[in-house]
């Protein structure tokens, strides 16, 4: 909403400042968004709330300065009066479309470029000048925030209102031909529609150059409808946004009379008969009642019941007794929380005290410190946390799932709810890579909608790439065995011992080099990630983090066996290809009780090694509980374990 | 010679010497039997009386710093291990970290804040429905006020919540009253993809209904959260607003956390930069819930703006990129 500080002084005299004026607007609940020195005047833009369509107008801004001075508006304004008998008809048919419709008609005008004074008006609130019926047209919308709509007579034999029919159209003034159906409210002749009542003129009734008799309406419409109706037909004109708003029933006869005012004076020509009034007795203003003491203590504040009057009276609320009377451009007002804000906006909220109140509260949730730590941790592990947006190509998911999809997508291949992180996580890999990483490490806690009912919050990590390249380290390519060991970190982290590793069934990942992890009979899997959003193998593992929140424990007792040293003796096997790592150690722990732990050290195939076999050492530590135990009874231990890994073909490398 | 020109010349030279052998030399040369400084010491009687104090004391000390300066040279040849020279100067091993995202960092403080005044976090769903997002809270079909707040649809006809608002309703559909809660969530609106928009954002939202809460209650414990949030000196000004799910409406405003209040590009010149929405609950929302005869207040705000402004950050999209280069930033 534009306006000009002398273009408000033309409705009320202030004391204010071209540059006091924002902070009073502000304070006032009215946002000022721009303020310009222009043409020797200073441009106000103001953001207006949805709920104030009286504000839509430079005489709702002038009311307001009004209610905040004290000062009187001036009376610029003389209702014209008709004679004679009405010349043309209007039905209706339904009148909660349309509960009033009014038009006059003049015949005898002349179309031609309107004064300066309008034109310069029309380009501060940055319309373009057409003609002086139609500009006239507009000011008044300028002024008042109500729109008329201005027909060339010719078109008009009768008005008919009602709603559109399936199969029906019309070219609108901008051009376009707009089908039309039962949601739309028309204008019509007796013929066809002839204007889309409240968003856009058709273009054949319009004004031209030789238009020499018009009709101009000045009518209330639903709003909701006109909402409707214009979200439907995507259009969205002056006249819309202020009829969907709820635009003032109460100055339909006022701004019919401003305009007639103005056409005589710049158009000339002769108003022909009385206007067609179809509802001169619509309801306009509205009784509420008022609790004051409700006022007082929404707000906080003292006041005698004289000042909450005096202060709505301002507003030119009237009250008596415990009622008040709302003015028609106020609809807005319908409850004694309403009455509140207005007595607080006027009284200053920055005269409202603050209290702090902390008489109840709870005790933090724990879930949250919970993903914090969890953060933390893999933060640790050297991962950057990432935050993707939730759309995702829906081409990417190879689960058949029931994916949500989105009516009206921001981008029209991303229309899914995503099903995984990896879609986002692979984009962002992409970016990194692209400005030269060499490797991008990272992880994303976010929600994600594995089907149609459920959310639920994942945590996913991606590696891709190489380790940092330095003089020390030789930058190795990251493979499945990184993946697993931060699977693997995650697990000892939250002393989850309650798993294991099964083959991989996702088709997200190639089997050949991913695995699952299973606990309590879901399994979720990791390893190497179908995909072609980057050309480098790209690393993954999923999981929802409820699986750590309710898997984590509390480390029981410190184990005794611990306080001693262990034995520590390191043995090189030759083992068959087939024979997997994980049952090598497997035998090795049933074959003594005295093997506390067993860490694979070396891993070798290749030169010196027998065809389908490879050499792999391990250090294997014994201990018992209460002492060291001697190395005499470590080499029984030892024998016992050759002898049951012998049984697997699984020999001491000399 | 003077004695402290011999004094200098000598520790210069022990400073050089290579190795014991050279300061046993040196020692010899000064110190020994005919050694220079002896041979001073000597002259000592051939000085006139009034004099011979002065320099005795000078010999003496030259004395004492050549002797202890040889003592110090030879600690350092005795038992030095000997080292392959190596580049000091290359960078040290580093075990890399990772990095928290900038908006987790900001959505935790203020979250924190919150707690610390006696809220507890409340979490609902981002795939809702119309009359969990709009209607419960007061925004009918055909309602202006959905304007503000364009909405992403379901094939199924539910929705992307358009606020967090919908957790205020499921939190008091859950229990009685009273309820304070704050609700971190993620948000989505059809909105451009700019240096200022993003169709997918977040939002810290609070309620608090008890009875009798008061337009007070929340100037106070708001102006309360900005003093924490951006430091003791910050200001505050609330002005009306408009909402449809509250009535009273206010907007916060903090003097700017930039400048201070004197003007700058972040406040554009206003010294004021508006921080979040809020009001006293509709009274229709707490009807609907059947909670009459309480009263209570909601406010919520943008995480992202919050972030770009306490982390002087212009382009909402760095946030959803996540370059590496930029995360790091923020470890």
């Amino acid at each position: 909403m534009i306006v000009t500080y002398n273009w408000l002084k033309e409705w009320i005299d202030f004391d204010l400042t071209w540059d006091s004026l924002p902070s009073v607007l502000r304070s006032l609940g009215i946002g000022v968004d721009k303020v310009e020195k222009k043409d020797n005047d200073i441009v106000y833009d103001l953001e207006i709330t949805p709920n104030r369509p009286d504000l839509l107008g430079v005489l709702g801004i002038a009311r307001e300065i009004s209610a905040y001075t004290g000062n009187p508006l001036k009376k610029r304004i003389s209702e014209y009066s008709f004679k004679g008998e009405p010349k043309l008809e209007v039905d209706i048919e339904d009148s909660a479309d349309c509960a009033r419709y009014i038009l006059a008609s003049i015949d005898g005008i002349e179309i031609k470029e309107s004064p300066e004074w309008i034109k310069r008006k029309l380009e501060f609130a940055g319309l373009r000048s057409v003609n002086n019926i139609v500009d006239i047209s507009n000011y008044v919308m300028l002024e008042l925030g109500h729109p008329l709509h201005i027909f060339d007579k010719a078109h008009i034999d009768r008005i008919i209102v009602r709603r559109g029919r399936r199969g029906e159209s019309i070219l609108t003034l901008d051009g376009n031909e707009v089908a039309l159906d039962e949601d739309i409210l028309l204008i019509c002749n007796s013929k066809e529609p002839i204007a889309i009542a409240g968003i856009i003129g058709g273009e054949h009734s319009g004004v031209k150059e030789d238009t020499r008799k018009i009709a101009i309406e000045s009518a209330y419409f639903n709003p909701g409808l006109i909402r409707r109706g214009s979200r439907k037909l995507g259009i969205r004109t002056e006249a819309s946004y202020r009829f969907e708003r709820n635009a003032d029933r109460g100055i339909l006869l006022t701004a019919l009379s401003y305009a007639i005012n103005l056409i005589l004076e710049y158009a000339g020509g002769e108003v022909k008969g009385n206007v067609i009034d179809t509802n001169p007795n619509i309801e306009l203003t509205k009784e509420i009642s008022i609790n004051r003491d409700e006022v007082r203590r929404i707000l906080d504040i003292e006041l005698s019941d004289d000042e909450v009057d005096a202060l709505l009276g301002r507003l030119s609320i009237k009250v008596y007794n415990e009622k008040v009377i709302i003015p028609s451009f106020r609809r807005d007002i319908e409850i004694v929380e309403d009455l509140a804000e207005e007595v607080g906006r006027l009284y200053g909220y920055d005269r409202i005290p603050k209290k702090v109140n902390t008489s109840y509260s709870k005790p933090a949730t724990d879930e949250r410190k919970w993903v914090r730590d969890f953060k933390n941790f893999l933060k640790g592990l050297g991962l950057n946390e990432v935050w993707n947006i939730s759309f995702m190509d829906p081409s990417f998911e190879k689960r058949n799932l029931k994916m949500n999809y989105l009516k009206n997508p921001m981008w029209p291949e991303l229309n899914v709810m995503r099903t995984t992180l990896f879609y986002g996580l692979l984009n962002s890999a992409l970016r990194n890579l692209n400005r030269e990483l060499e490797g991008v490490r990272l992880f994303e806690i976010g929600t994600v909608f594995p089907d149609n009912k459920n959310e639920e919050v994942f945590l996913a990590v991606l590696l891709v790439g190489s380790e940092k390249k330095l003089w020390y380290n030789r930058g190795r390519q990251y493979d499945f065995y990184d993946i697993k060991g931060i699977v693997e970190n995650i697990l000892q982290a939250f002393s989850i011992t309650e798993y294991s590793f099964v083959p991989n069934s996702n088709p997200n990942f190639y089997s050949e080099r991913s695995l699952e992890l299973s606990i309590n009979g879901k399994r979720y899997a990791f390893g190497l990630l179908k995909q072609n959003i980057i050309e480098a193998d790209a690393y993954g593992f999923e999981i929802p983090i409820y699986v750590f929140l309710k898997g984590s424990k509390r480390k029981k007792a410190y184990l005794l066996t611990k306080r001693f040293p262990p034995v520590k003796r390191d043995l090189s096997f030759i083992v068959p290809f087939a024979l997997e790592n994980k049952k090598v150690i497997d035998i090795i722990i049933k074959s003594s009780h005295l093997v506390s732990n067993v860490e694979t050290i070396d891993v070798y195939s290749g030169k010196g090694i027998q065809e389908g076999k490879r050499s792999i050492t391990y250090r294997l530590f014994f201990a018992t509980e209460g002492r060291t135990l001697t190395s005499t009874e470590v080499e029984e231990e030892i024998t016992k374990i050759l002898k049951n890994l012998r049984e697997v073909k699984v020999t001491l490398r000399e | 010679m003077k004695p402290k020109s011999v004094r200098d010349k000598a520790l210069e030279e022990i400073f050089s010497a290579k190795d014991i052998d050279e300061l046993e030399s040196l020692r010899i040369k000064y110190l020994g039997r005919k050694g220079i400084l002896t041979l001073l010491f000597k002259q000592l009687r051939e000085i006139p009386q009034n004099k011979r104090k002065e320099i005795g004391k000078s010999l003496n000390d030259a004395k004492d710093s050549i002797i202890s300066a040889i003592e110090n040279r030879k600690t350092e040849f005795i038992g030095r291990r000997a080292f392959e020279p190596i580049d000091l100067s290359l960078p040290g091993r580093k075990s890399f970290s990772g990095s928290i995202h900038p908006l987790t960092r900001i959505e935790n403080e203020l979250v924190d804040t919150f707690i610390g005044m006696g809220f507890s976090v409340a979490y609902g769903y981002e795939v809702e429905t119309e009359y969990y997002n709009f209607d419960a809270l007061n925004t009918p079909p055909d309602h202006p006020s959905r304007d503000i707040q364009d909405t992403f649809y379901l094939e199924d006809g539910r929705l992307l919540r358009t606020h967090t608002s919908p957790v205020q309703i499921r939190v008091m559909e859950s229990g009685g009253p009273p309820f304070r809660i704050i609700s971190p969530g993620r948000t989505y609106r059809v909105d451009a993809y700019d240096a200022s928009h993003s169709p997918v954002f977040h939002q810290v939202e609070g309620l608090y209904v008890d009875k009798d809460v008061r337009m007070s209650d929340l100037f106070g414990t708001l102006d309360l959260f900005a003093k924490k949030f951006f430091g003791e000196k910050t200001i505050t000004k609330f002005v009306p607003s408009y909402f449809p799910f509250t009535e009273p409406s206010t907007e916060m405003q903090v003097s700017c956390p930039f400048c201070g209040g004197k003007g700058c590009s972040v406040c554009k010149y206003t010294g004021w930069v508006e921080i979040l929405g809020a009001g006293i609950v509709h009274r229709k929302i707490l009807t609907n819930m059947e909670l009459d005869g309480y009263s209570g207040y909601a406010f919520g705000m943008g995480l992202e703006r919050i972030a770009m402004l306490t982390l002087g950050i212009s382009d909402i999209r760095l946030f959803y990129e996540n370059e590496v280069q930029f995360l790091e930033e923020y470890r």
